[in-house]
Parts: C-alpha cells; structure tokens; sequence
C-alpha cells in the first residue's frame, strides 16, 4: 500500500512547476479538499501530489483566507486533516499521517531448506519473493534466508529442472520446501570427492544410484544391488551362499596381476576391509571367501556414487586408480517427526542349475564307458574294471542330490524402522534394522543381522558453523557349513547315504567311501558348522566453519572398526569314524580399524568473473589388522569343541598389519557463466607399503566442460536440445594394493614347532625396489537433453592407460616361491565407451513410464611388454590382446570315427604342443548394462530390471577349472553328456564314455580340452535383476488415521536367466558353486 | 579493502606454512615398524638360538604339508609306478600313477613333488646364505647348522635328480639369477650333491644335536654319500662310506621287526619329526587301510608278495592282510600307526640295513663276494631266513637286488629307483604292467605350469 504514494510521487515528478513566493485568497465552505488544492493551482504554479487513499481519508474544508502564503493557506486547509503536506521546490506533496501504531505487519525474516522429492539439498534454487522483489539462492545444503519481508509474502521457489513451488509467508518463518524434479536428473546432488556437484555442472565421470534403485532389491550385499545400473562397473557374484563376496571392477582390469579393487568410501571414511575377503576361517564360501559389504546395512544407504575419470578420481591419489565408489548415509530432515517402518518377508530358491544324471543312466554310463574300453566292469578290485558303485552297491536306488543338498527354499525377513525429524539447525535419523536369511541347504543355517544407526546434523544460528555426525553399527551372525554341499551334486546318484537304522552312512559292502570317492557322504558335511560373528562399527564427525566470508575451514574424522570372531567345527558326527580322525575346531578373532583425519580449507568466490572454489586439505589416515586364529585338533567329546582347552592338540597364529596413508591434495574448480567450467586437482601421497625412498608420489588430474546449451546462439538455433555438455579430463592415479611390508626382506616365526623347539620360515621373495604403479586416463564425453530433458543421453570415451605395472611377478617355483612383487615396465590399456539413455516415455497425470538403458563396452589391450617372450609370462600374456586371453588349442569336435574330442595340429607333426595353441580367446565381457523401467499409474507403481552381458566362460566341461572325464570314476555327470558319442558315424557334442585314465580320450579330456577353445563358450545372458510392484493406500484415507504413507509392495529378484550358457549360472560359472538366488517377498512400508 | 588484502596475504603465509608443517608430518606419519610376526633377516641370524629356528623351519617344511617328496609321497607314488603296489580306487591320482600315465598337469608332481621340494630347497639356500654371511653365530653351532643344511640339500636334489632326470639346480637365493635356469645335467647335480655332503662330513660332529635322531649327525652324511656312490656305480667310494658308519658301533639292525621303523629304533641314521609331534609317519596313515574287512586303497603287488621267499618275516610283519570279499589283499604295514596318536613313528629317511644292502651290491661290483654275501645275509637273518644261496658275482648281484625289493619296499620309492639304476626297469615293467607300459615312463613329467612359466625348461619325452 506505500508504493502507490511513492509512484504517484514519480509519475509527478515530470510536470513542470513555476512560481515562487505567490500570495493565495481562499474562500470556502466544506469544500473538497481537493478543491482548494485547485484553487490554489489556479492562483499559483505549485503542484500538488497526493493519492485517491488521501482523499478519500480527507475532511470538508471551511476555510476563509485572504493575501497568505501557500504555506499559509495549505496550514489553514489540513488543520484537523489525517494529512500532512511538504513542498519540494513547487511541489506540495500530500501524505496521510502516519500513525504511530501502526497497522501494517511488521517485516519479517523467513529462512528454511530446499530438497528434491528424496530429501536432497538443492543446492543453487533460487528463492525470490513476490511483495518485494527480493531473491536469494539456497547454498549447498539447501538453506536459504531472506529477510525484511512482509508477514504474508508469496515466495517462489525454483530451481532448475524441478516445478516451480510457491508458498506462502503468512503463517511461517521456517519452510521445508520439496520440489518435484520437473524433468530430468540433471540437477540431482551428486557426491563427488570431497563435495557435491551435480550432472549438470560436474566436470568429471560419476554416476549416481538413488535409493529409489537399490530399496526394491531384495539383497543383503549392496554391491549386488548395483548390478546393471551403471555403465563401467562390472559387478560378478562367484556364489549364491549367504555373504559370499562379490568381484568388482571399474572399467576393466587396469593391473596384469596386483589389486583392482576400487576404493571404497562411506561417508568420507575408506572402508577398512575394502572388498578383500572377510573371513579368517574357511567355509563354504571357499576361495571367494565372505563379503565385507555384507555388514553395511542397504536400508541406511542414501547413494552410492561411482567415480570412474580422472577428474573425479585423481584427489584420491594412489587409491583410485581403479575407480571410487562413494557409500553416502541417509540423512534425517527438518521438519515433524516422522516414524517409518518398512518390513517384508519371503523366500529364496537357487536359480538356474544343471540336471544330473539320475541311477539308470549313471549306470548306462558307467557300463558304456567300460564296454568302450574294453573291460566287464568287475567286483574284485584287482582287476582294471573294478567299478564298486555299479558292481558292489545297490545299483537302483536313487537320490536326487541336488534335491536333497540344494533344493530347499531360504526364508528372508527384513525389518526396518526409523524415526527422523528436527529443525531448521538440527536434524537427526535414528533407526534399526533387523534381517534374516536362511540357506536352501536342509539344515538351520543361515545370516542374521542386526543394525543401528544415528546421524545427526546442526548447523549454528550463524550459520557459521556446521555439524555433522553419523555412527553405525552392524552385528552379523552368519552360519555356513564349512564346504558347500553343492561340491556333493556329482557323486554317484546310488550312494547309500544312511545306514539301515537311519544313521550317516560311510561305506557299502565293505567299500568306504573315503576310499572309492575321496568325499564324504554330504550328510556328513551337513554336520559341519562355521559361524562367523561380525561388528561393524563406522563413525564420522565432520566441522565446518566459516572463518572469513568467502572461507571455511572443514575438517573430516572418522573411525571403522570390524571385528570378526569366527568358530568352525567339525563334530565327530562329521568325522568318517573309519578315518581314525578325532574332532577339530577353528578359532579366529580378527580386529581391523581405521582411521582417518582429513583437514580442509575451502574458499569460494562469486562474482561477475565467475565462480571459483579452490580446496585445500591434508589426508592422515591408518589402517591395522590385528588377529589371533586357533586350529584346535583331536577332541575327544563334541561337547567340548566351542573351548580351545578341550583339544588334544592346538597351534596357534597371531597376525599384526599396519598400513599408514598420508597425502596433501587440492582442487581449483572455476566455473564462468554456467558455461565455462574447468577443474584442477592434485595430490602428493606417502604410503608405508613401499621401502623409505619410494613413499612419496604426486598424482593429478585436469578436467573441464562447455555446457553449449547456456551459450546464446545455441538456445536459438537448436531449440529442441535443451542441454548439451561436452567434457573432458585427463590425469594419473596410482595403486598401492600390494599388501604391507612387502618391501622389508622377513622370516616368520610358525605355529608348528620342531621338536618342541620354535621355528622361522622365509616369508617371500625379496624385491626392496618396487614403486608406484600409474594409471593414466583421459576421457571425452558429451552429455545431452532434449525435449526440455524429457531424454537425456550419455556417452563416454574413455582410455586408461596403466604403466610401471607393480604386480607379483609371477616366477618359476624353482626360485623358492611362485612370485615376487616387482614393477613391470609393461603397458596395459582399457578403453571404451558408455551409454546412457533416460527416457520419459509417458508423462500424464495418471501415468508415468520411464525407462533408462545403459551399456558399456570395455576393451582391455596389452600395448607393450618388453621382454615379454623371456618372461614367466611368454605363455600367459599376448601383446595387443586382453590379459584375459588363453591362447588355445583349436577344438574340432568330437571325432566321428574314434568318439574323441579332437583337437587341431596345426603343423601336422601327429603332436599337439605349443605351436599349435593358435586360437586366442579372451573371457572378457564385450559388453553389458542394464535396462530399467518404471512404471506409475495412480497409486500403483512397477519396475523391471533387465542385466544384459555378452561374454564368454567356462562352460561345464571345465566347471571351477576341473575336468571330470564322463565315465570315468564314481562321478556323476550333468544330463547334458547323454548326447555323447556311441558309434562311428555319431555326430556328437560329448565325447564316448570311458573307464580307463591310460586311454587316448581321457588324455585327449585331461590335457587338451582345458587348453582348448571347447571349454569355453558363449556365456551371455539377460538377467531379470528385478521386478518391483508397489500399491500405495490412497493419502485420502489413511490421513484420518494419521499415517503419511502406506504401501504395499512384491519384489522379486533374479527371476529368471535367458542364456544359452552349457552349464550351471552363467555368471558364477560354477557348476560345483551355489548359484545366486531367485528371492521373491512381500512386505509393507507405513510412515506416521 | 585494505583490510581484505592483508587477511588475504597473511592467509596465503598461513597456508603455505601450514603445507610446510604438513609435509613434514606427513614423512614421519609413514615411517612404521613392522609386523610382530615378521623378522628381518638381518635380525634373525645374529644369536645361535635364531638362526637354529630358522634351520628348525626347514624341517618342519619337510612335513608340514602332506604328503611330500619328504613325506611319504615317494613311498606311495614311486611304489605305484613300479611293481610293488595296486591300487583299488578309482582316485586318478593314485590310478594314473598305478597305469604309469602320469599327467603333466598332475598335482602331485605339481606340488608334492616339484614345488614343494623347491620351496624347500629355496628356505634351506637362505640358511646356508646366512650361515655362511653371518659373524655373530658360535663358529660350532654355525658349522653344524650349515652340515645339516647341506645334507637336506643334498637329499632333496638325490631324488629330485633321480624321479625327474635333469632339474635345474638351485643354489642361490638370487631369483633373477634363478627364474630362467635350465635343466642342468644329472652329473651336475650329482657333483653338487657330493660336494654338499662331502662339506657335511666336515662340519657335522658325530653326536645327534637333538633326539630321536632328528636332525642330521656326521654318520648321515656318510650314509647318504654311501647311497649315492652307489647310484653313480662308484664301489669303492660307496663301500667306504657305508663301512664308516657301520664300524662307528653307533647303530645296530632292531631284532624285532617291529621296531624297526619306532623313532627309538636303532637302526635309524636319520629321521624326519612331524611339524609339533602332531603325527605318525604319512605312509602309515595312507597305507593302513581303515578296517579290517575292507579292500585297502593301496595293496602289495603281486610281484612283492611273490618275491618273499617261505618264512621271510618281513613278510608277516611288514605286510599286513585284509580279507575282503573272500579275497585276500596285503599292504605295506612297517609302519604300525594309522592314527595321529599318539606319536611314536617319524618318517625314516635313512637306515642301517640299507647300508648293509648298499655295502653288499659295491662289495660284489668289485668282485668282493665273500664280504658282499656277509652283508647280506645280515639282513636276510634278521628276516628269519636262512644264508644267500647265491655264490657268483651275478648270482649275488640279483640275490642283492630281490633282497632290496624285500627290504626297502614301499620306502622312499626305492623299488623304483633301484629297477633304474640297474638298468632293470624296461624289462621288468614291461612284462608286468603291459599294456600300459611305455619306456618313456621311467622319468616322471616336468609339471606342465612350470614349462609354461619357465621357457628353458624342456618337457621330458613322452610327456
């Protein structure tokens, strides 16, 4: 209401005004007020300005003056006027009198936080006020604070690519306000290192998963949780057992031998275990061992980043060379408390597997393969067709072992509950967790966890100084058998596995078989028991504050500590009672913490020259492991094999790593009208893993992006793309995964004593001159919106070129031990291309599909290898091809006429040796991705998940790189063999049957077919990784009983598997293996 | 303004200063000390007690990993190739070297017998290395220490040169010396072995630096020098040797067959102890079968069972019966122990009554009949049998030679080596294990990994 008089004011200003000291007559009786002001206009060359809100509050003059000044004439005219007048040169300006109470609102301040629909700051959205023009922008945390409003202001929110959101100042001074993404996922807050950026003006390569992706899977790994949804990570699980680990790789395999394990980060903290296995103790899941990502709880994952360039990878210095991924913890938000609780059960079945023969043609073909070798099978053992399980034992009974071992169902539970809330300042999530999965096998296995989790936020009134605060901790309980039954699928289908009276049954006839099988009857394995505790505990406390106005001084802590406490046993029920072997338990307690101190000063400049922010920080940090393992043997009572103290005999390991990590980096990030953006970041890092002049290194990186779409001339000329980004780096990481003290010449001291005296042994090879391994990689990229972003599309190039190769060189054993780590100057290149493609293919009100594709193709290449054909490796690694390629014998099929498979002799010397081995084959992925769909009509919502991989394996004649003859031994073979060879003329895929290990086929089985290209087939596959429905209760009904939220919802995973893989998964490639597991469960999610 | 410059440049000093500090925190941050568990090696070799640890961890190395060149593994797998055992399972290991067709991939030649051995070979050349470097260590227990390491050198190389014919021979620690070694010719090896013993005489003492036998005295580097003259044909050398350690009235032949092989036995020269006393000898775990009615994994051949003459104790004693499905199977029974406990059995490398063999066959190869016959009949009295008919030089020669079948079976595959050395192999073999039987058999594969890793190593033919 104060603008019109201040307009009218101006508006006036234009007339011109003469006279000066005129004298006035006035006569008049309750007149208008505005009459007088007309007469003396007539008489004088003032002017008056005032509002029709003055007159309308204006009294009838009666006024009666003669020969006055204008002042004196405008005195007597508002005596007893609401009004008050001054004159400006000849300007009489008319006001009403303000009164001293006053009616209008007083002005206020309004402050308040903006997130996207997930609850994630927008950095950037821009907050302008209506009433008074005024604007500001939200930081990086999504705060904002205008003051000097009025009490019932209208402010707008926008930020781009999300709907503009008004609100109303009349009732609040503090908002929370959610914009829904309008469009695209372009301005999503990315985490990068050290910060935040998003895809819009992110210089580097990192792709983002939301928690949207990862909630609908079923899976206790998050790792897992990741498969097809970012280009350049190839994630492959080797078992389906509980917490079996996973193999991760970014962008192929950057080293020929030594680690390529990315660096893991949660929270700021480096995950102290990494990916490297977690038990001490074997179990089931063998070599592959146990997954430490199994004790971080998915339900508290707010994102996972993966940092695949240069750009974005290069501040982590000698750790990133193979890539970064980034756990961020969910955060709570400002505003009412809210309770959530989110339970689901159901269960899990092994997916795809092969069939085994069943009794009848077992026995077919034990008898065919004698009868092929010329022998009658036999009873007497001295005689070369002695064949016990045909001959000596119950030739019709029948089990289905991979019934009986495998072919339970797994029950999965999973609840959650969380509390969040808090205010402006502060914000806090609490929550618990708890989740249970059973194993398929027929005995009570399986892995229970339990979680707690804290974060909190504050932020002073100051807004100086920030904190942040998150503790986690995870109990796991994970019990396995110490081998996995599924090892067992291949003995004869006749075993007798129980006695007559119903007990473990080790012999038939007086065969044992510990003898004629070297296992063990299955059930007896079933009697083994590992149990592995685990704890994990991950804390972080970052501080910022704002020293100077453009300057903040942060600094990062954090601790992780795991402890793993693990016991196996192996009861006398276990025990072959013919072995003559008592009792033995495994004792392991394992304690590995880290910790980290990483001070930084950030100063951050606005202005018409563009923005620059310049980091600067220093990185110390310590990882120890320290551990105690007890092999316990010769018990004489079960009941006494959880103590140490009950057994016979008792040795005794204690273990002792520290690795110490050091660096100083910093980054200068310049961006120039959201146009121009340029990066530089660098780092000098000191590790305790290489001798004392070889600590130090430098590493680096430059990056930089011209978003085309914000320049002028593109907007006009090519409207229908509505963002378009070319962007580039370039720089060097390193690796320093070798392990610690490698560079120290040592002897251990062992468990075994020699006649009571202690002992020393050599540790490894001696090499004190090995150095930093270093990667470099460029990258290009153009990134793309069209339709105001309703697709957007991706593509990457990327070439990495690792040089100085540290590896565990591999060597003769004839020179005491199978390697030495040393640098190779050998060249390794990967390079390739990513995709990415978001769709909005539908966009109604009542019905949304989105759908988004990604595909990655990686080609690993050996660029130079001097002295490559002196070396170990002459026979191993080929120059130009991938260090995945065997250089195979050519497989020509099974022969017609002999039955055998047959193999190429290339120079036709009747020998196949070396030169003969010309066909390369390599078991790399040619490409793969992912395709998801989303789908929402109303209240229902589905989406599917597709993971595509086109690859070559191992297929199941050489399954976990061992051959079984068919035939030959009490072994059991897949269905698959039944197309062998019969007579000559058979065309066939299986070679004939045989009996005999001194034969030409089982050689021709033994020797060749594992150097040959038969062993290897297609192994590609379109897994469908996810199924998710979801019906959440209309908000209409459930507010009345208070509830913000409740839905429904079916996950399924790992469905189903189209491949035309010859073998078991065709992604563990193990027949002998637990395939991963096809889950389906049900659940709810409900929030007050 | 003006203000907004100082603060900026004294920013910057501060900034710098604090790089300054960081640097060098950062140097001191990674110096750290090394694991507990781990010895530098300049510390270990600098007291008697340790450096004797570290000879201590080679025998433990000798049998910690079952079975092994020096565990057993030559007694079953060498048994098996030659004539003296079968084998009932259908395990490919044990039947592939039962049917003479032996794998280069096998994992027995890969580990047990090729790697293993090296490992083993590699911790003892660190020790000689360190012995012969170190100048803190008594000059006595120095000297010792470097005789027993020498003679394990030596045995391993006797049998490594005698399973596999060449073998690249392996003195140093040096491996960029030793990566690209060759084959080196058996009368290189030999010479080293002979070398290594003959330095053994000089430094070992005549008494046993500890129980049971267990570590090396004088009297073994004789005994094993003794076996290997006699492999080279060398008569007089051999005969010298082997009389050495048979007048030093240290040892005598047990009367009681089954004692022989007890680590109280005095007729043992040497003995290898288990890793912590932990077990019994791996041959009696492996050969005795579990029960009493079931057909033993590995039996006696019938060429061994049909070599013992009428009332040869060896037989009743040594070899034990199973009878299985009316069927009657023996099995290499000297050791007595199937179980782990408790301990009274360690794995006998070398014994008295093989010298009396040995002593016998170089007393008959130099025409010395009257005392080759003494010899043996030595041993054939303590069997239980009656004097060696044999009188001629050749008749003798044989005579010794079953007397060794008898003796020495399921030993240290001695069978094996001894139808070698002989030059007997091809016909005996061949006749009994036809049609398996190749002449290209009679050197074990060089494991397949090895040539592929190693361009100068060359397979052996037939392989």
């Amino acid at each position: 209401m104060k603008i019109l008089p201040v307009l009218l004011m101006a508006a006036c200003l234009v007339f011109s005004i003469e006279g000066h000291s005129q004298k006035i007559s006035l006569s008049l009786k309750n007149a208008p007020l505005e009459k007088a002001f007309k007469l003396i206009e007539q008489q004088t060359s003032y002017r008056f300005v005032y509002s029709d809100e003055a007159m309308t509050l204006s009294k009838p003059v009666s006024v009666e003056v003669r020969e006055v000044t204008v002042e004196g004439a405008l005195s007597a005219c508002f005596a007893n006027q609401p009004l008050e007048f001054s004159i400006e040169d000849k300007l009489v300006i008319v006001k009403v009198i303000e009164k001293k109470v006053d009616n209008t609102p007083p002005l206020i301040d309004v402050h308040g936080n903006i997130t996207n629909g997930n609850g994630e700051p927008l950095g950037g959205a821009t907050i302008a006020s209506i009433k008074s023009g005024k604007s500001t922008a939200a930081d990086d945390k999504g705060y904002f604070l205008l003051s000097g409003l009025h009490a019932n202001d209208v402010l707008e929110i926008s930020s781009v690519g999300y709907l503009k959101q008004t609100v109303s100042t009349k009732n609040h001074q503090e908002f929370l306000v959610k914009l829904k993404t309008s469009v695209g996922i372009l301005d999503e807050t990315v985490v990068m290192a050290y910060g935040k950026t998003s895809r819009r003006f992110n210089t580097g390569n990192i792709s983002k998963v939301s928690p949207r992706e990862l909630e609908k899977q079923p899976v206790s790994n998050p790792l897992v949780a990741l498969q097809g949804l970012v280009p350049g990570l190839n994630v492959t699980q080797s078992s389906g057992l509980n917490g079996a680990a996973v193999k991760v790789q970014i962008r192929g395999q950057n080293s020929i031998l030594q680690g390529s394990q990315p660096l893991y980060i949660v929270d700021g903290i480096p995950y102290a275990p990494g990916n490297d296995r977690l038990n001490q103790i074997t179990n089931a899941t063998d070599e592959v061992g146990m997954s430490p990502f199994n004790l971080i709880d998915l339900n508290t994952i707010e994102s996972i980043e993966i940092l695949k360039d240069a750009d974005a990878t290069a501040i982590y210095g000698s750790r990133g060379a193979n890539g970064v991924i980034i756990i961020t913890t969910k955060k709570g938000l400002a505003g009412k408390t809210k309770l959530s609780l989110n339970v689901y059960t159901g269960i899990s079945k092994v997916s795809r597997t092969m069939n085994m023969l069943n009794t009848q043609e077992y026995v077919e073909m034990r008898r065919e393969g004698f009868k092929n070798d010329g022998y009658m099978p036999s009873a007497d053992p001295s005689d070369p067709g002695y064949a016990p399980d045909i001959m000596l034992w119950d030739s019709t009974r029948y089990t289905d072992l991979k019934k009986l071992l495998i072919g339970g169902s797994a029950n999965n539970t999973n609840a959650q509950i969380s509390l969040s809330g808090g205010t402006i300042n502060t914000q806090f999530l609490l929550g618990a967790g708890f989740e249970k999965n059973t194993s398929v096998f027929p005995t009570d296995l399986g892995d229970t966890k339990l979680s707690t989790y804290f974060n909190l936020n504050h932020e002073s009134d100051s807004k100086k100084l920030g904190v942040h605060f998150y503790v986690s901790f995870l109990s796991d309980e994970n019990k396995l058998n110490v081998t996995d039954l599924t090892s067992s699928i291949n003995l004869p289908p006749n075993i007798k596995l129980y006695t007559d009276d119903g007990q473990i049954n080790w012999q038939e006839n007086g065969v044992l078989f510990s003898d004629v099988l070297f296992r063990q009857n299955p059930l007896a394995a079933l009697k083994t028991v590992y149990k592995g505790n685990f704890k994990n505990m991950i804390s972080n406390l970052q501080i910022n504050y704002k020293l100077f106005e453009n300057l903040f001084a942060k600094v990062n802590l954090g601790y992780n500590i795991l402890q793993g406490n693990e016991t196996s046993a192996e009861p006398s029920t276990s025990i072959d009672p013919y072995s003559g072997n008592l009792p033995s338990a495994n004792f392991s307690n394992n304690t590995q913490t880290s910790w980290i101190a990483e001070p930084q000063v950030e100063y951050i400049k606005d202005s018409k020259y563009g923005k620059i922010t310049i980091l600067a920080g220093g990185t110390w940090q310590q990882n120890q492991n320290e551990g105690i393992a007890v092999q316990a043997f010769d018990y004489t009572n079960d009941a006494l094999l959880g103590s140490v103290d009950g057994a016979g005999t008792v040795f005794t390991t204690n273990s002792f790593n520290q690795y110490r990590y050091t660096a100083v980096f910093g980054r200068i990030n310049y961006q120039y009208k959201s146009r121009y953006l340029f990066n530089a970041s660098g780092r000098r890092d000191g590790s305790t893993r290489f001798g004392p002049n070889k600590r130090f290194s430098n590493f680096g990186a430059i990056g930089g992006a011209w978003v085309l779409s914000n320049e002028k001339f593109f907007l006009e000329r090519i409207p229908f793309i509505s963002f378009g980004k070319i962007r580039g780096s370039y720089g060097i990481t390193g690796n320093d995964q070798i392990g610690d003290y490698k560079y120290l010449d040592t002897w251990t001291s062992s468990p075994n004593t020699y006649q009571g005296v202690p002992v020393t042994t050599p540790t490894a090879l001696f090499n004190p001159d090995f150095s930093w391994e270093l990667n470099r990689k460029a990258e290009l990229a153009l990134d793309l919106g069209f339709l105001k972003d309703r697709i957007i599309f991706s593509v990457s190039y990327y070439k990495n070129i690792c040089n100085n190769q540290l590896i565990n060189y591999t060597l003769p054993v004839q020179t005491g031990f199978t390697s030495v780590l040393k640098n190779m100057d050998a060249s390794l290149q990967n390079k390739g291309f990513e995709i990415e493609l978001s769709t909005k293919n539908i966009h109604s009100d009542n019905f949304t599909w989105n759908s988004s594709i990604n595909l990655t193709t990686n080609q690993n290449k050996l660029l130079s290898f001097p002295g490559l054909s002196t070396s170990s490796y002459a026979n191993t690694y080929f120059i130009g091809k991938s260090i995945t390629t065997r250089k195979l014998y050519n497989y020509l099929g099974v022969d017609p006429h002999s039955g055998i498979y047959s193999f190429e002799d290339v120079d036709k010397n009747e020998t196949l040796d070396k030169t003969d081995r010309i066909q390369y084959v390599n078991t790399d992925p040619k490409f793969f991705g992912g395709f998801l769909n989303v789908f929402q009509l109303k209240n229902f919502s589905a989406s599917l998940l597709f993971e595509f991989k086109k690859q070559k394996g191992y297929n199941y004649l050489v399954s976990n790189k061992s051959v079984f003859p068919p035939g030959y031994g009490l072994v059991n073979q897949p269905a698959a063999v039944l197309e062998r060879w019969q007579e000559p003329g058979d065309q066939s895929e299986v070679q004939k049957f045989i009996a005999k290990s001194s034969s030409e086929a089982f050689y021709n089985m033994k020797v060749y077919l594992p150097l040959s290209n038969a062993g290897i087939s297609d192994a590609s596959f379109i897994r469908c990784k996810n199924i998710s429905l979801s019906y959440a209760l209309p908000l209409k009904r459930i507010q009345k009983l208070q509830i913000d939220k409740f839905s429904i919802y079916i996950n399924a995973q790992n469905l189903f598997v189209i491949t035309g893989y010859k073998g078991s998964d065709p992604e563990t490639q193990n027949l002998f293996a637990l395939p991963p597991m096809k889950t389906i469960v049900g659940g709810f999610q409900i929030t007050f | 303004m003006n203000l907004n410059i100082f603060s900026s440049k004294s920013l910057f000093l501060l900034l710098s200063l604090s790089i300054e500090i960081m640097f060098s925190a950062c140097k001191k941050f990674v110096n750290i000390e090394p694991a507990t568990n781990l010895i530098q090696t300049d510390q270990l070799f600098v007291s008697d007690a340790s450096a004797l640890s570290a000879v201590n961890g080679v025998y433990v190395q000798m049998r910690s990993t079952s079975p092994a060149l020096a565990n057993g593994t030559l007694s079953i797998y060498a048994g098996l190739t030659s004539d003296e055992l079968a084998t009932s399972a259908s395990w490919q290991e044990y039947d592939a070297f039962f049917k003479n067709s032996i794998l280069s991939t096998s994992s027995v030649i890969n580990s047990q017998l090729w790697s293993t051995s090296y490992r083993t070979i590699y911790a003892t050349n660190a020790v000689i290395e360190n012995l012969e470097k170190s100048k803190q260590l008594s000059p006595s227990t120095a000297q010792q220490l470097l005789g027993e390491m020498k003679v394990v050198r030596a045995l391993y190389y006797f049998y490594m040169v005698n399973i596999f014919g060449d073998i690249p021979l392996i003195t140093s620690t040096d491996y960029t010396e030793n990566e690209h070694k060759a084959r080196t010719g058996i009368n290189d090896v030999y010479q080293q072995i002979v070398s290594d013993l003959q330095d053994a005489e000089n430094f070992l003492s005549e008494e046993y630096p500890s129980d049971y036998r267990a570590r090396p005295n004088k009297w073994t580097a004789y005994a094993l020098l003794a076996k290997v003259y006699l492999y080279r044909n060398d008569w007089a050398n051999a005969e010298a040797e082997c009389s050495k350690v048979i007048n030093c009235n240290t040892y005598s032949l047990e009367e009681d067959l089954g004692q022989v092989f007890k680590n109280t036995s005095n007729e043992i020269i040497w003995q290898i102890a288990p890793p912590s006393e932990s077990r019994n000898a791996t041959e009696g775990s492996v050969f005795i079968p579990s029960d009493a009615s079931v057909v033993p994994v590995i039996y006696a051949a019938n060429s061994l069972i049909n070599s013992f003459e009428p009332g040869d104790l060896r037989k009743s004693n040594w070899l034990g019966l199973n009878i299985a499905s009316g069927k009657e199977y023996y099995y290499p029974f000297k050791y007595k122990n199937r179980v782990t406990f408790p301990v009274d059995e360690y794995d006998v490398v070398l014994r008295l009554a093989e010298l009396y063999l040995t002593r016998s066959e170089a007393r008959a190869h130099q025409n010395k009949t009257v005392d080759a016959i003494t010899d043996l009949d030595a041993i054939r009295s303590r069997a239980g049998l009656a004097n060696t008919l044999a009188t001629d030089q050749q008749s003798v020669l044989t005579a010794i030679v079953e007397e060794r079948q008898r003796e020495l079976f399921a030993e240290w595959g001695n069978r094996w080596l001894d139808l070698k050395r002989t030059g007997l192999m091809n016909s005996v073999l061949s006749s009994v294990k036809s049609p398996d039987w190749q002449e290209t058999d009679m050197l074990y594969p060089i494991p397949f990994s090895e040539i592929e890793i190693n361009q100068a190593l060359a397979q052996n033919p037939g392989y």
